[in-house]
């Protein structure tokens, strides 16, 4: 799709820089993105991207406005208390850029809405169910998946572009035991503007990848806000990973109960 | 025997402001263990079965082998949105 003169006034500060200019600013506009989970990280993600010019956006999320969102939940205002934070996203996205479709579930993550098609996915949830669904998913259907978390002073960012890499998958970060981690948000807090920045990287991802900018795949980045310092952390493929390895079918056939039950102790979205 | 860098960090960092930032052993199971003898609380968490560990910024399990001026940290999990 060719830009409009609208957009090409409205997105000149992208235009301006050679590695995006009018073709990469094309590419944001064809892209359709899904954000699961409309949190810390869903809003500035879901505000960046879409003051970005991405195309379509997709936001999933079955949660109500609680007032202890509003200190890093950037879309939302004391008024919204109470209503869909899909609903609330959607009216404040639309009048930040009316080009920008807007697509909301107001329920949790399966598998309809994961069947549509989306160019990159978002992981900005809080629970390890619903990362390695997306994982998963994205994995089988070859899209990028970018998944972020934030806890206390800490935010972590991993990127995987399943369109190129097969091996190495977010599966391959986590243990049986990672099922039995609580909502560290809630027990651990979070500082609003770490779990802010994370989600703004997970934007800034979506765009280089979108651009074939990236070249991190399974890299971890940890930033730490107490020390202001990042560390970026690789791995090896887990020659066991039940996702981008040969399983044995015991571990498959765990791995396919735990992500299909939920736990209710752990499975919102913040 | 090796002689390797340690560093925590999140809230692992405050456990830890009195442990030494160099040790002596062969594999990180047994840098928690020496832990345990002088630090229990921090130990404790280290055997928190989320915990991430690297040594020189490669995500590795708990019997790696280590070998001299190693650096072998310790990641608190990371999971909220």
């Amino acid at each position: 799709m060719s830009l409009t003169a609208k957009q090409l006034k409205r997105h000149n500060r992208h235009l301006t820089i050679d590695s995006i200019g009018k073709e990469g600013q094309t590419i944001f506009g064809d892209a359709t993105i899904l954000i699961a989970g409309l949190g810390g990280l869903g809003c500035p993600a879901a505000s960046y991207l879409c003051g970005a010019g991405i195309g379509s956006i997709t936001l999933c999320d079955s949660d109500k406005v609680e007032i202890s969102n509003l200190p890093r939940q950037t879309l939302f205002k004391e008024e919204d208390f109470g209503q869909s934070k899909v609903v609330v996203a959607k009216r404040v996205l639309n009048l930040m850029n009316t080009d920008t479709k807007i697509t909301i579930f107001n329920k949790e993550l399966d598998d309809k809405l994961l069947n549509n098609f989306y160019t990159v996915i978002l992981d900005c949830t809080d629970n390890i169910r619903a990362r390695l669904k997306l994982n998963s998913h994205c994995y089988e259907k070859k899209i990028p998946l970018v998944s972020a978390s934030a806890t206390a002073w800490e935010g972590q960012l991993i990127g995987f572009d399943y369109r190129h890499k097969r091996k190495l998958c977010m599966s391959c970060f986590t243990n049986q035991e990672h099922y039995h981690v609580s909502n560290s948000c809630t027990q651990r807090g979070v500082v609003n503007s770490v779990v802010g920045m994370m989600g703004t990287l997970q934007a800034t991802t979506v765009l280089r990848l979108l651009l074939g900018h990236f070249d991190q795949h399974g890299e971890m980045i940890r930033y730490d806000g107490k020390t202001g310092r990042f560390i970026t952390l690789t791995k090896k493929p887990d020659p066991t990973c039940f996702v981008c390895s040969e399983p044995t079918n015991q571990s498959k056939e765990t791995f396919i109960n735990n992500t299909n039950v939920r736990n209710p102790e752990n499975d919102t979205f913040l | 025997m090796c002689e390797v860098k340690l560093k925590f960090f999140g809230y692992l960092s405050d456990l830890s402001e009195e442990v030494p930032t160099v040790l002596t052993a062969s594999t990180p199971t047994q840098i928690r263990s020496k832990l345990a003898i002088k630090f229990p609380k921090l130990a404790s968490e280290l055997h928190s079965p989320s915990l991430l560990l690297a040594v020189n910024k490669i995500l590795v399990n708990w019997d790696e082998p280590l070998s001299d001026g190693d650096e072998v940290a310790f990641l608190p999990p990371v999971t909220g949105g």
